[in-house]
Protein backbone atom coordinates (compact mmCIF):
# COMPACT_ATOMS: atom_id res chain seq x y z
CA UNK A 1 0.00 0.00 0.00
CA UNK A 2 1.28 3.42 -0.93
CA UNK A 3 2.70 5.09 2.17
CA UNK A 4 2.85 9.20 2.18
CA UNK A 5 5.64 10.27 3.72
CA UNK A 6 6.46 14.41 4.78
CA UNK A 7 8.24 16.30 1.85
CA UNK A 8 9.63 18.12 4.62
CA UNK A 9 9.24 16.55 8.05
CA UNK A 10 8.59 18.87 10.96
CA UNK A 11 10.48 19.73 13.33
CA UNK A 12 8.18 20.09 17.01
CA UNK A 13 9.13 21.68 20.15
CA UNK A 14 6.94 21.93 23.31
CA UNK A 15 6.74 23.70 27.34
CA UNK A 16 4.98 24.11 30.20
CA UNK A 17 5.92 25.88 32.84
CA UNK A 18 3.39 26.12 36.15
CA UNK A 19 1.58 29.27 36.37
CA UNK A 20 3.24 31.71 39.61
CA UNK A 21 -0.44 31.30 41.26
CA UNK A 22 -0.31 27.60 41.90
CA UNK A 23 3.44 27.71 42.51
CA UNK A 24 2.28 30.14 45.54
CA UNK A 25 -1.16 28.28 46.59
CA UNK A 26 1.08 24.59 45.93
CA UNK A 27 -1.08 23.48 43.70
CA UNK A 28 0.48 21.27 40.47
CA UNK A 29 0.56 22.55 36.66
CA UNK A 30 -2.84 21.62 35.52
CA UNK A 31 -1.83 21.66 31.48
CA UNK A 32 -1.00 19.22 29.84
CA UNK A 33 0.31 18.08 26.73
CA UNK A 34 0.90 14.94 24.45
CA UNK A 35 2.60 14.19 21.07
CA UNK A 36 3.51 11.08 18.40
CA UNK A 37 5.97 12.18 15.45
CA UNK A 38 6.81 9.77 12.27
CA UNK A 39 7.92 10.06 9.22
CA UNK A 40 3.91 9.72 8.30
CA UNK A 41 1.74 11.76 10.54
CA UNK A 42 2.65 13.84 13.90
CA UNK A 43 -0.05 13.77 16.64
CA UNK A 44 -0.46 16.27 19.27
CA UNK A 45 -2.11 18.21 21.67
CA UNK A 46 -2.65 20.14 24.68
CA UNK A 47 -5.31 20.69 27.61
CA UNK A 48 -5.82 23.04 30.42
CA UNK A 49 -7.54 21.63 33.77
CA UNK A 50 -9.81 23.97 34.85
CA UNK A 51 -9.14 25.25 37.99
CA UNK A 52 -12.32 24.71 39.68
CA UNK A 53 -11.69 20.83 39.34
CA UNK A 54 -10.16 19.59 42.10
CA UNK A 55 -8.17 17.11 39.72
CA UNK A 56 -8.31 18.40 36.62
CA UNK A 57 -4.53 18.05 35.73
CA UNK A 58 -5.00 14.39 36.17
CA UNK A 59 -8.15 14.95 33.38
CA UNK A 60 -6.23 16.81 31.53
CA UNK A 61 -3.48 14.66 31.09
CA UNK A 62 -5.79 11.49 30.00
CA UNK A 63 -7.73 13.72 28.00
CA UNK A 64 -4.08 15.04 25.73
CA UNK A 65 -3.03 11.17 25.79
CA UNK A 66 -6.51 9.76 24.85
CA UNK A 67 -6.72 12.46 22.13
CA UNK A 68 -2.67 11.83 20.47
CA UNK A 69 -4.17 7.84 21.08
CA UNK A 70 -6.82 8.15 18.61
CA UNK A 71 -5.63 10.74 15.94
CA UNK A 72 -2.64 8.38 16.05
CA UNK A 73 -4.98 5.29 15.18
CA UNK A 74 -7.12 7.83 12.85
CA UNK A 75 -4.37 8.80 10.77
CA UNK A 76 -2.51 5.35 10.62
CA UNK A 77 -5.36 3.76 8.91
CA UNK A 78 -6.72 6.82 6.98
CA UNK A 79 -8.11 5.99 4.11
CA UNK A 80 -8.36 2.33 4.66
CA UNK A 81 -11.44 0.42 4.40
CA UNK A 82 -11.36 -1.79 7.18
CA UNK A 83 -10.58 1.31 9.54
CA UNK A 84 -12.75 1.70 12.55
CA UNK A 85 -12.33 5.55 12.74
CA UNK A 86 -13.44 6.62 9.56
CA UNK A 87 -14.61 10.09 9.99
CA UNK A 88 -13.72 13.31 12.20
CA UNK A 89 -17.56 12.96 13.61
CA UNK A 90 -16.88 9.86 14.42
CA UNK A 91 -12.98 10.30 16.05
CA UNK A 92 -14.85 13.43 17.88
CA UNK A 93 -17.22 10.92 19.93
CA UNK A 94 -14.60 8.80 20.43
CA UNK A 95 -12.64 10.52 22.17
CA UNK A 96 -15.44 12.50 24.37
CA UNK A 97 -17.02 9.29 25.08
CA UNK A 98 -13.90 7.49 26.20
CA UNK A 99 -12.93 10.63 28.41
CA UNK A 100 -16.09 10.41 29.98
CA UNK A 101 -16.35 7.26 30.80
CA UNK A 102 -12.85 7.07 32.48
CA UNK A 103 -14.36 9.19 35.03
CA UNK A 104 -18.00 9.40 35.38
CA UNK A 105 -20.11 10.40 37.38
CA UNK A 106 -17.80 12.62 38.58
CA UNK A 107 -16.00 13.99 35.44
CA UNK A 108 -16.74 17.71 36.54
CA UNK A 109 -13.65 16.83 39.24
CA UNK A 110 -11.49 16.07 36.12
CA UNK A 111 -12.34 18.85 34.07
CA UNK A 112 -10.64 20.21 31.53
CA UNK A 113 -10.44 21.99 27.73
CA UNK A 114 -8.58 19.83 24.95
CA UNK A 115 -7.44 21.20 21.55
CA UNK A 116 -5.54 18.71 19.62
CA UNK A 117 -3.86 18.47 15.88
CA UNK A 118 -3.65 15.63 13.67
CA UNK A 119 -1.15 16.55 10.32
CA UNK A 120 -0.41 14.20 7.73
CA UNK A 121 0.95 15.26 4.18
CA UNK A 122 -2.51 14.64 2.42
CA UNK A 123 -5.30 15.84 5.47
CA UNK A 124 -5.49 17.85 8.51
CA UNK A 125 -7.53 17.46 11.43
CA UNK A 126 -7.86 20.62 14.18
CA UNK A 127 -10.15 19.52 17.15
CA UNK A 128 -11.02 22.40 20.17
CA UNK A 129 -13.13 22.76 23.42
CA UNK A 130 -12.63 25.62 25.57
CA UNK A 131 -9.79 27.53 25.68
CA UNK A 132 -6.34 27.91 24.47
CA UNK A 133 -5.54 28.53 20.64
CA UNK A 134 -4.68 26.50 17.63
CA UNK A 135 -2.73 28.38 15.08
CA UNK A 136 -1.70 27.22 11.45
CA UNK A 137 0.48 28.56 8.40
CA UNK A 138 -0.94 27.81 5.08
CA UNK A 139 1.73 28.03 1.94
CA UNK A 140 1.67 30.43 0.10
CA UNK A 141 -0.97 32.86 1.98
CA UNK A 142 1.94 32.79 5.13
CA UNK A 143 0.16 34.42 7.79
CA UNK A 144 -0.42 32.26 10.86
CA UNK A 145 -4.69 32.19 11.37
CA UNK A 146 -6.43 30.81 14.54
CA UNK A 147 -8.68 27.87 13.96
CA UNK A 148 -11.60 28.50 16.37
CA UNK A 149 -11.78 32.73 17.39
CA UNK A 150 -12.10 33.13 21.45
CA UNK A 151 -15.50 33.86 22.38
CA UNK A 152 -15.37 34.33 25.88
CA UNK A 153 -16.34 37.70 26.93
CA UNK A 154 -13.96 38.17 30.04
CA UNK A 155 -11.00 36.26 31.44
CA UNK A 156 -11.97 33.64 33.80
CA UNK A 157 -15.71 33.77 32.66
CA UNK A 158 -16.98 29.94 32.73
CA UNK A 159 -16.32 28.64 29.17
CA UNK A 160 -16.70 25.21 27.00
CA UNK A 161 -15.06 22.24 28.43
CA UNK A 162 -14.53 18.24 28.58
CA UNK A 163 -17.09 17.15 31.32
CA UNK A 164 -20.20 19.64 29.95
CA UNK A 165 -23.48 17.41 28.98
CA UNK A 166 -23.36 19.45 25.72
CA UNK A 167 -19.63 18.58 25.35
CA UNK A 168 -20.10 16.48 22.33
CA UNK A 169 -21.63 20.18 20.32
CA UNK A 170 -18.96 22.33 21.79
CA UNK A 171 -16.09 19.92 20.36
CA UNK A 172 -15.64 21.74 17.15
CA UNK A 173 -13.33 18.82 14.91
CA UNK A 174 -12.20 19.70 11.37
CA UNK A 175 -11.21 17.87 8.72
CA UNK A 176 -8.72 19.31 5.76
CA UNK A 177 -7.58 17.94 2.39
CA UNK A 178 -3.98 18.75 1.76
CA UNK A 179 -3.49 19.50 -1.89
CA UNK A 180 0.07 20.77 -3.16
CA UNK A 181 -1.35 24.37 -3.44
CA UNK A 182 -2.48 24.49 -0.04
CA UNK A 183 -0.03 22.83 1.96
CA UNK A 184 0.37 23.52 6.06
CA UNK A 185 4.05 24.24 7.03
CA UNK A 186 3.36 25.47 10.87
CA UNK A 187 1.20 24.85 13.62
CA UNK A 188 1.29 26.40 17.29
CA UNK A 189 -1.05 25.12 20.20
CA UNK A 190 -1.23 27.38 23.45
CA UNK A 191 -3.22 27.00 26.61
CA UNK A 192 -4.96 29.65 27.60
CA UNK A 193 -2.04 31.65 30.14
CA UNK A 194 -0.38 32.15 26.97
CA UNK A 195 -3.40 32.71 24.88
CA UNK A 196 -5.08 35.05 27.27
CA UNK A 197 -1.88 37.58 27.04
CA UNK A 198 -1.41 37.96 23.54
CA UNK A 199 -3.08 41.37 21.89
CA UNK A 200 -1.77 39.57 17.96
CA UNK A 201 -1.09 35.91 18.19
CA UNK A 202 -0.16 36.00 14.60
CA UNK A 203 2.43 38.44 15.21
CA UNK A 204 3.44 36.70 18.09
CA UNK A 205 3.44 33.02 16.37
CA UNK A 206 5.17 33.99 13.30
CA UNK A 207 7.95 35.79 16.06
CA UNK A 208 8.48 32.83 18.16
CA UNK A 209 8.66 30.80 15.06
CA UNK A 210 11.80 33.23 14.11
CA UNK A 211 13.10 33.03 17.26
CA UNK A 212 13.13 29.03 17.30
CA UNK A 213 15.28 28.86 14.26
CA UNK A 214 17.74 31.89 14.98
CA UNK A 215 20.72 30.87 16.46
CA UNK A 216 21.70 29.78 18.95
CA UNK A 217 21.09 26.66 17.97
CA UNK A 218 19.84 25.46 21.76
CA UNK A 219 17.30 22.71 22.10
CA UNK A 220 14.33 24.25 21.04
CA UNK A 221 12.29 22.88 24.12
CA UNK A 222 14.60 24.94 26.02
CA UNK A 223 14.57 28.27 24.45
CA UNK A 224 10.82 27.69 24.92
CA UNK A 225 11.01 26.89 28.48
CA UNK A 226 12.97 29.81 29.21
CA UNK A 227 10.41 31.91 27.20
CA UNK A 228 7.29 30.86 29.15
CA UNK A 229 9.25 30.88 32.11
CA UNK A 230 10.19 34.85 31.88
CA UNK A 231 6.96 35.67 30.49
CA UNK A 232 6.55 39.65 30.09
CA UNK A 233 3.08 40.37 31.25
CA UNK A 234 3.16 41.85 34.56
CA UNK A 235 0.84 39.86 36.96
CA UNK A 236 0.79 36.96 35.00
CA UNK A 237 -0.83 34.02 37.01
CA UNK A 238 -1.75 30.78 34.91
CA UNK A 239 -0.07 27.66 33.69
CA UNK A 240 1.54 27.69 30.28
CA UNK A 241 1.81 25.65 27.66
CA UNK A 242 3.29 25.93 24.11
CA UNK A 243 3.20 23.33 21.27
CA UNK A 244 5.18 24.48 18.00
CA UNK A 245 5.57 22.00 15.18
CA UNK A 246 6.61 23.39 11.90
CA UNK A 247 8.43 22.26 8.32
CA UNK A 248 10.55 25.44 8.48
CA UNK A 249 13.43 24.77 10.53
CA UNK A 250 16.05 27.55 9.70
CA UNK A 251 15.81 31.09 9.72
CA UNK A 252 15.26 33.01 7.30
CA UNK A 253 17.68 34.25 4.34
CA UNK A 254 19.51 30.48 4.86
CA UNK A 255 18.17 27.63 2.95
CA UNK A 256 16.05 25.30 4.43
CA UNK A 257 17.39 22.53 5.52
CA UNK A 258 16.31 19.57 3.62
CA UNK A 259 15.19 16.79 5.79
CA UNK A 260 16.66 13.41 5.60
CA UNK A 261 15.16 10.69 2.53
CA UNK A 262 12.55 8.95 4.09
CA UNK A 263 13.71 5.71 5.66
CA UNK A 264 12.37 2.30 4.05
CA UNK A 265 8.78 1.34 5.86
CA UNK A 266 7.19 3.27 7.95
CA UNK A 267 9.37 4.28 11.36
CA UNK A 268 7.85 5.19 14.97
CA UNK A 269 10.43 8.40 15.89
CA UNK A 270 10.35 9.11 20.00
CA UNK A 271 13.15 11.30 20.09
CA UNK A 272 11.24 14.68 20.08
CA UNK A 273 8.48 12.95 22.19
CA UNK A 274 10.32 11.76 25.38
CA UNK A 275 11.62 15.19 26.63
CA UNK A 276 9.66 17.57 29.51
CA UNK A 277 7.36 15.75 31.62
CA UNK A 278 6.05 12.32 31.45
CA UNK A 279 2.87 13.62 29.63
CA UNK A 280 4.68 13.81 26.29
CA UNK A 281 5.64 10.41 26.03
CA UNK A 282 5.42 9.13 22.41
CA UNK A 283 2.28 6.40 21.90
CA UNK A 284 2.21 4.40 19.10
CA UNK A 285 -1.40 3.72 17.23
CA UNK A 286 -3.46 1.23 19.07
CA UNK A 287 -5.09 -1.44 16.82
CA UNK A 288 -7.91 -1.80 19.23
CA UNK A 289 -9.01 1.68 18.23
CA UNK A 290 -7.70 1.55 14.67
CA UNK B 1 14.01 34.60 22.13
CA UNK B 2 13.74 38.07 23.42
CA UNK B 3 11.17 40.85 22.86
CA UNK B 4 8.44 38.60 20.88
CA UNK B 5 5.99 40.92 20.01
CA UNK B 6 2.57 40.67 20.14
CA UNK B 7 2.67 39.96 23.79
CA UNK B 8 0.21 42.46 25.98
CA UNK B 9 2.97 44.54 28.64
CA UNK B 10 0.04 45.45 30.99
CA UNK B 11 -1.47 43.53 33.69
CA UNK B 12 -5.27 42.43 33.27
CA UNK B 13 -7.45 45.24 34.81
CA UNK B 14 -10.26 44.53 37.05
CA UNK B 15 -13.17 46.38 37.08
CA UNK B 16 -14.90 47.52 40.24
CA UNK B 17 -18.19 48.93 40.59
CA UNK B 18 -19.76 50.40 43.40
CA UNK B 19 -23.49 51.33 43.55
CA UNK B 20 -24.30 53.42 46.70
CA UNK B 21 -27.60 54.74 48.02
CA UNK B 22 -27.30 57.85 48.15
CA UNK B 23 -31.24 58.48 49.02
CA UNK B 24 -32.46 61.00 51.78
CA UNK B 25 -32.46 58.05 54.43
CA UNK B 26 -28.84 58.21 54.01
CA UNK B 27 -28.56 61.29 56.13
CA UNK B 28 -29.78 59.84 59.22
CA UNK B 29 -26.61 58.78 62.00
CA UNK B 30 -23.88 59.86 59.76
CA UNK B 31 -24.59 56.78 56.93
CA UNK B 32 -23.48 59.56 54.68
CA UNK B 33 -20.34 60.58 55.97
CA UNK B 34 -19.14 56.90 57.34
CA UNK B 35 -20.25 55.86 53.23
CA UNK B 36 -17.81 58.55 52.07
CA UNK B 37 -14.84 57.81 54.28
CA UNK B 38 -14.93 54.29 53.81
CA UNK B 39 -14.90 55.24 49.56
CA UNK B 40 -11.96 57.49 50.71
CA UNK B 41 -9.82 54.68 51.98
CA UNK B 42 -10.93 52.12 49.51
CA UNK B 43 -9.57 54.44 46.89
CA UNK B 44 -6.41 55.55 48.45
CA UNK B 45 -5.37 51.67 49.41
CA UNK B 46 -5.74 50.74 45.78
CA UNK B 47 -3.89 53.83 44.51
CA UNK B 48 -1.21 53.58 47.04
CA UNK B 49 -0.78 49.47 46.08
CA UNK B 50 1.74 49.47 42.94
CA UNK B 51 0.14 46.15 41.59
CA UNK B 52 -3.83 47.57 41.61
CA UNK B 53 -2.88 51.18 41.20
CA UNK B 54 -2.50 51.22 37.73
CA UNK B 55 -4.96 48.03 36.68
CA UNK B 56 -8.53 48.47 39.10
CA UNK B 57 -10.99 50.50 36.83
CA UNK B 58 -13.19 52.23 39.21
CA UNK B 59 -16.91 53.29 38.38
CA UNK B 60 -19.04 55.04 41.21
CA UNK B 61 -22.57 55.08 40.27
CA UNK B 62 -24.72 56.90 42.95
CA UNK B 63 -28.75 56.22 42.77
CA UNK B 64 -31.47 58.49 44.62
CA UNK B 65 -34.22 59.88 42.23
CA UNK B 66 -31.85 59.84 39.76
CA UNK B 67 -28.51 57.63 38.74
CA UNK B 68 -24.94 59.82 38.50
CA UNK B 69 -22.23 57.95 37.03
CA UNK B 70 -20.16 59.65 39.50
CA UNK B 71 -16.81 58.24 38.41
CA UNK B 72 -17.51 56.63 34.68
CA UNK B 73 -15.24 53.66 34.89
CA UNK B 74 -11.66 54.72 34.83
CA UNK B 75 -8.56 53.78 36.59
CA UNK B 76 -8.12 54.04 40.02
CA UNK B 77 -4.59 55.98 39.65
CA UNK B 78 -6.95 58.86 38.12
CA UNK B 79 -9.64 58.56 40.44
CA UNK B 80 -10.76 61.69 42.08
CA UNK B 81 -13.70 61.38 44.60
CA UNK B 82 -16.47 64.36 45.39
CA UNK B 83 -18.10 64.18 48.78
CA UNK B 84 -21.00 62.05 48.31
CA UNK B 85 -24.72 63.76 49.63
CA UNK B 86 -27.86 61.68 50.46
CA UNK B 87 -31.07 63.25 48.87
CA UNK B 88 -34.19 61.73 47.38
CA UNK B 89 -36.13 58.56 47.01
CA UNK B 90 -34.04 54.92 45.68
CA UNK B 91 -33.80 54.24 42.10
CA UNK B 92 -31.60 50.88 42.41
CA UNK B 93 -33.37 49.42 39.18
CA UNK B 94 -31.90 52.06 37.06
CA UNK B 95 -28.53 52.13 38.77
CA UNK B 96 -28.53 48.32 37.90
CA UNK B 97 -28.98 49.30 33.99
CA UNK B 98 -26.59 51.78 34.11
CA UNK B 99 -24.08 49.48 35.49
CA UNK B 100 -24.83 47.09 32.89
CA UNK B 101 -24.55 49.75 30.35
CA UNK B 102 -21.02 50.52 31.44
CA UNK B 103 -20.11 46.65 31.66
CA UNK B 104 -21.54 45.34 28.66
CA UNK B 105 -20.06 47.94 26.08
CA UNK B 106 -16.59 46.31 24.60
CA UNK B 107 -15.70 49.71 23.84
CA UNK B 108 -15.54 50.81 27.70
CA UNK B 109 -14.12 47.09 28.89
CA UNK B 110 -12.07 45.00 26.78
CA UNK B 111 -12.56 41.60 26.56
CA UNK B 112 -9.04 41.32 29.02
CA UNK B 113 -10.38 42.38 31.55
CA UNK B 114 -11.35 39.88 34.37
CA UNK B 115 -14.55 39.24 35.73
CA UNK B 116 -15.94 42.39 37.28
CA UNK B 117 -16.75 42.81 41.41
CA UNK B 118 -20.07 44.65 41.73
CA UNK B 119 -20.81 46.41 45.32
CA UNK B 120 -23.93 47.38 46.29
CA UNK B 121 -24.20 49.11 49.60
CA UNK B 122 -28.02 50.49 50.96
CA UNK B 123 -30.09 51.14 53.63
CA UNK B 124 -33.81 50.95 51.82
CA UNK B 125 -35.64 48.97 49.25
CA UNK B 126 -35.84 49.91 45.53
CA UNK B 127 -38.58 52.24 44.69
CA UNK B 128 -38.52 51.56 41.26
CA UNK B 129 -38.58 48.20 38.61
CA UNK B 130 -35.31 46.60 39.89
CA UNK B 131 -36.30 43.03 38.98
CA UNK B 132 -36.02 43.22 35.13
CA UNK B 133 -32.79 45.58 35.44
CA UNK B 134 -31.62 42.89 37.92
CA UNK B 135 -32.15 39.49 36.10
CA UNK B 136 -30.68 41.21 32.96
CA UNK B 137 -27.38 42.13 35.12
CA UNK B 138 -27.47 38.52 36.33
CA UNK B 139 -27.89 36.84 33.17
CA UNK B 140 -26.08 39.03 31.03
CA UNK B 141 -23.90 36.70 29.18
CA UNK B 142 -20.30 39.18 29.48
CA UNK B 143 -21.24 40.19 33.33
CA UNK B 144 -23.42 37.58 34.37
CA UNK B 145 -20.28 35.68 36.15
CA UNK B 146 -19.45 38.87 37.86
CA UNK B 147 -18.95 38.50 41.79
CA UNK B 148 -21.80 40.41 43.28
CA UNK B 149 -21.28 41.76 46.81
CA UNK B 150 -23.72 43.86 48.97
CA UNK B 151 -24.04 45.43 51.90
CA UNK B 152 -27.23 46.21 53.99
CA UNK B 153 -26.98 49.57 55.87
CA UNK B 154 -29.23 49.84 59.06
CA UNK B 155 -32.63 47.81 59.99
CA UNK B 156 -34.40 49.02 57.33
CA UNK B 157 -32.48 47.20 54.40
CA UNK B 158 -34.65 45.02 52.19
CA UNK B 159 -32.26 41.73 52.93
CA UNK B 160 -34.74 39.24 50.74
CA UNK B 161 -34.25 41.63 47.56
CA UNK B 162 -30.48 41.78 48.76
CA UNK B 163 -30.19 37.97 48.58
CA UNK B 164 -31.31 37.82 45.09
CA UNK B 165 -28.68 40.11 44.20
CA UNK B 166 -25.39 38.79 45.43
CA UNK B 167 -23.49 36.06 44.01
CA UNK B 168 -22.98 32.95 45.57
CA UNK B 169 -19.35 33.67 47.09
CA UNK B 170 -20.40 35.66 49.85
CA UNK B 171 -23.73 35.74 51.86
CA UNK B 172 -25.42 39.55 52.33
CA UNK B 173 -23.04 41.71 54.49
CA UNK B 174 -24.80 43.68 57.17
CA UNK B 175 -23.48 47.04 59.01
CA UNK B 176 -26.34 47.76 61.97
CA UNK B 177 -24.12 50.63 62.49
CA UNK B 178 -22.38 53.49 60.25
CA UNK B 179 -18.87 52.07 61.67
CA UNK B 180 -19.42 49.15 59.59
CA UNK B 181 -19.43 50.85 56.45
CA UNK B 182 -15.80 51.72 56.49
CA UNK B 183 -15.23 47.79 57.66
CA UNK B 184 -17.51 46.51 54.59
CA UNK B 185 -15.23 48.31 52.18
CA UNK B 186 -12.18 47.41 53.45
CA UNK B 187 -13.14 44.04 53.20
CA UNK B 188 -14.04 44.98 49.50
CA UNK B 189 -10.25 46.24 49.33
CA UNK B 190 -8.77 43.09 50.42
CA UNK B 191 -11.38 40.90 48.10
CA UNK B 192 -10.34 43.27 45.27
CA UNK B 193 -6.74 42.52 45.51
CA UNK B 194 -6.60 38.93 46.45
CA UNK B 195 -8.80 38.64 43.35
CA UNK B 196 -6.85 40.66 40.75
CA UNK B 197 -3.90 39.01 42.34
CA UNK B 198 -4.91 35.65 41.66
CA UNK B 199 -5.60 36.39 38.24
CA UNK B 200 -9.61 36.05 38.93
CA UNK B 201 -9.71 32.57 40.25
CA UNK B 202 -9.86 33.80 44.02
CA UNK B 203 -13.30 34.82 44.26
CA UNK B 204 -13.86 33.34 47.72
CA UNK B 205 -10.37 33.88 49.36
CA UNK B 206 -11.06 36.53 52.07
CA UNK B 207 -12.73 35.63 55.06
CA UNK B 208 -15.98 38.09 55.96
CA UNK B 209 -15.17 40.35 58.92
CA UNK B 210 -17.56 38.76 61.67
CA UNK B 211 -19.32 41.80 63.00
CA UNK B 212 -20.59 42.05 59.36
CA UNK B 213 -22.14 38.54 59.19
CA UNK B 214 -25.97 38.55 59.53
Amino acid sequence: MHVVRFRKRPKVAFASVIGPSHLKSGLPNQDSYACYHSDEFLAMAVADGLGSAPHSEIGASFATHLAVQHLSAYLYNYGKPDAKIKDATTLRRRILDAWTNRFQPNQNKYDTTLLFVGWRPDVCIIGQIGDGLILYRRIPEGEFAAFQEPTKQYLNDLGCSMARSDAIGLLQVKEYEISTLEDYDSFVLMTDGVADDLIDAPRYSNELLGGLCEPPTECWNDKLNKHLAEWPTPGHYDDKTLLVATTVHQSRGNKVADVDPPKTGPTRDRSNSTEGSPSSQALPPREDIA
Amino acid sequence: MQNIGGIEKQARPLPLIILADTSTSMQDHGKISSLNQALAALVQDLQSDDQTKDSVLLSLITFDSTVKEVIALAPIKSAQLPKLTANGSTCMGEAFRVALSELADPQRLPTRCLLPVIVLATDGQPQDDWRTTLNDLKTHNRVGNALRLALAIGPDADIKMLETYVSSEYPVLKADEPEKIKTFFKFVTYASKTIFKSGGKNRQAQSVPGDLLP
